[in-house]
């Protein structure tokens, strides 16, 4: 049996799109960037409404995304995969979002107004989907980057360092802090001795 | 007394994959132990309803202009020496980039960012910001972000719209950048004499603009 690494299974799966990109010519970008956004839009939308915990900032981020993609697609030179630098704009764009809410939040005192989807969902017990994502806003950007790269996207420690440009240790470390807060965040918001049965 | 361990350092352990010998013989940090397994699993119950089909087609426009936009700089750019180079450069920079935004107040059209915070101006914005934009004699300004028109200010403006000023000169609109994202500040210049009303979207209303006789400047302020 053949051991693969995540980042290599994702570079063999983009080989067509990276053939496409090598073309460098305009249909071959089009027909790279159509590939990218057939395979990875789900999972950019799903990682920038994770950070963003909202579908108008998500479908913002994930439209700046996919234009940045195909901008820069020319200077890809597959140092890494064509999935961990997708996921490296898409980081660097839920930062840019989560920063430029933080700012508002401090010179004003309270969230954007055209983003309501901020406000606590109902505290019911069976909606900790819902409420596992408000917590996820709560932690700082950087342990949120984290958190939803291992656990929704579910990469490789490895393949998030390459993402972050940090080492696979200080993820798990700061994932391990972030799971620490999110269990308090969830269960004092679903207001009951949860999870394991201990509050 | 309940066992504090497993938040400490038994939940590293699993994320760097290695043995923890002390949860096999401690009830509190299984419990615990299960508790994060709760977590981990409600992770793929965190929902996100696609809201936007149109989004794509969003992508490919933003693409089209901007392809268009290279296309108009390599024409303008001749590659034959550096000198021309330089000469085309020059020209393209004094009449697309810092003319525009002078902050002068006799040049039309021009915008600017004023800045929450601090009492300067400058040409790159962030959330919080102004931006203030400023139309001559005739024309119309139009603020739009993420494609879709968030303020209008024409000569036909009453006195006292919010967001609209008008002086000699022309309009002047002025918004607070309150959401992340790329706006486009559009100057038309209408056909006389009708106003082409906008129907709310960015390439829609560029193509009606056009397709009236007017004509258009626009510019792009990305805000962080």
């Amino acid at each position: 049996m053949v051991n693969t690494t995540a980042a290599e299974d994702a570079a063999r799966d983009d080989a067509d799109i990276e053939q496409l990109i090598a073309r460098n010519d305009r249909h071959g970008r089009d027909l790279a960037l159509k590939l990218l956004m057939d395979r990875y839009s789900d999972r950019v939308y799903r990682f920038a409404h994770a950070m963003t915990r909202s579908a108008a900032a998500a479908d913002d981020v994930r439209q700046q995304v996919f234009f940045q993609a195909y901008r820069d697609l020319a200077r890809f030179e597959r140092r890494s995969s064509l999935r961990t630098w997708l996921f490296a704009i898409v980081r660097n764009r839920c930062l840019d979002h989560v920063k430029g809410q933080r700012r508002w939040w401090k010179r004003f005192g309270n969230p954007p107004p055209e983003d309501p989807e901020v406000e606590p969902p109902d505290l019911d017990r069976s909606r900790i989907g819902e409420v596992l994502a408000v917590c996820i806003t709560k932690l700082a950007p950087a342990a949120r980057t984290a958190v939803v790269m291992r656990y929704i996207e579910e990469l490789a420690y490895e393949e998030a360092a390459e993402i972050t440009n940090e080492l696979p240790g200080t993820l798990q470390q700061r994932v391990a802090r972030a799971l620490k807060a999110l269990r308090r965040c969830v269960s004092s918001r679903l207001r009951a001795p949860v999870m394991g049965g201990v509050s | 007394m309940r066992c504090e361990r497993y938040w400490d350092e038994g939940v590293l352990l699993v994320e760097q994959g290695r043995p923890d010998p002390h949860r096999d013989d401690c009830l509190d940090c299984r419990r615990e132990h299960e508790a994060r397994g709760e977590i981990v699993r409600a992770f793929q119950l965190v929902g996100a309803q696609d809201a936007d089909p149109a989004w794509k087609r969003r992508v490919w426009e933003q693409i089209e202009r901007y392809e268009k936009r290279r296309d108009t700089i390599a024409r303008v750019l001749p590659w034959g020496t550096a000198f021309a180079a330089a000469s085309a450069l020059a020209v393209f920079v004094s009449t697309q980039g810092p003319a525009v935004i002078t902050t002068a107040h006799d040049v039309r059209p021009r915008y600017d960012v004023v800045p929450s915070q601090v009492a300067m101006r400058s040409t790159s914005a962030g959330i919080g910001d102004r931006v203030r934009l400023w139309a001559g004699p005739g024309q119309e300004a139009r603020i739009y972000r993420a494609e879709k028109l968030l303020l209008r200010c024409t000569p036909s403006t009453p006195t006292g719209t919010p967001g609209c000023t008008r002086d000699d000169d022309g309009v002047m609109a002025e918004l607070v950048l309150q959401l992340p994202g790329d706006y486009q500040l559009v100057i038309v210049q209408p056909a006389a004499p009708a106003i082409v009303e906008p129907a709310g979207s960015f390439d829609g209303d560029l193509a009606k603009i056009t397709a009236g006789g007017g004509s258009y400047r626009s510019f792009d302020l990305p805000v962080r």
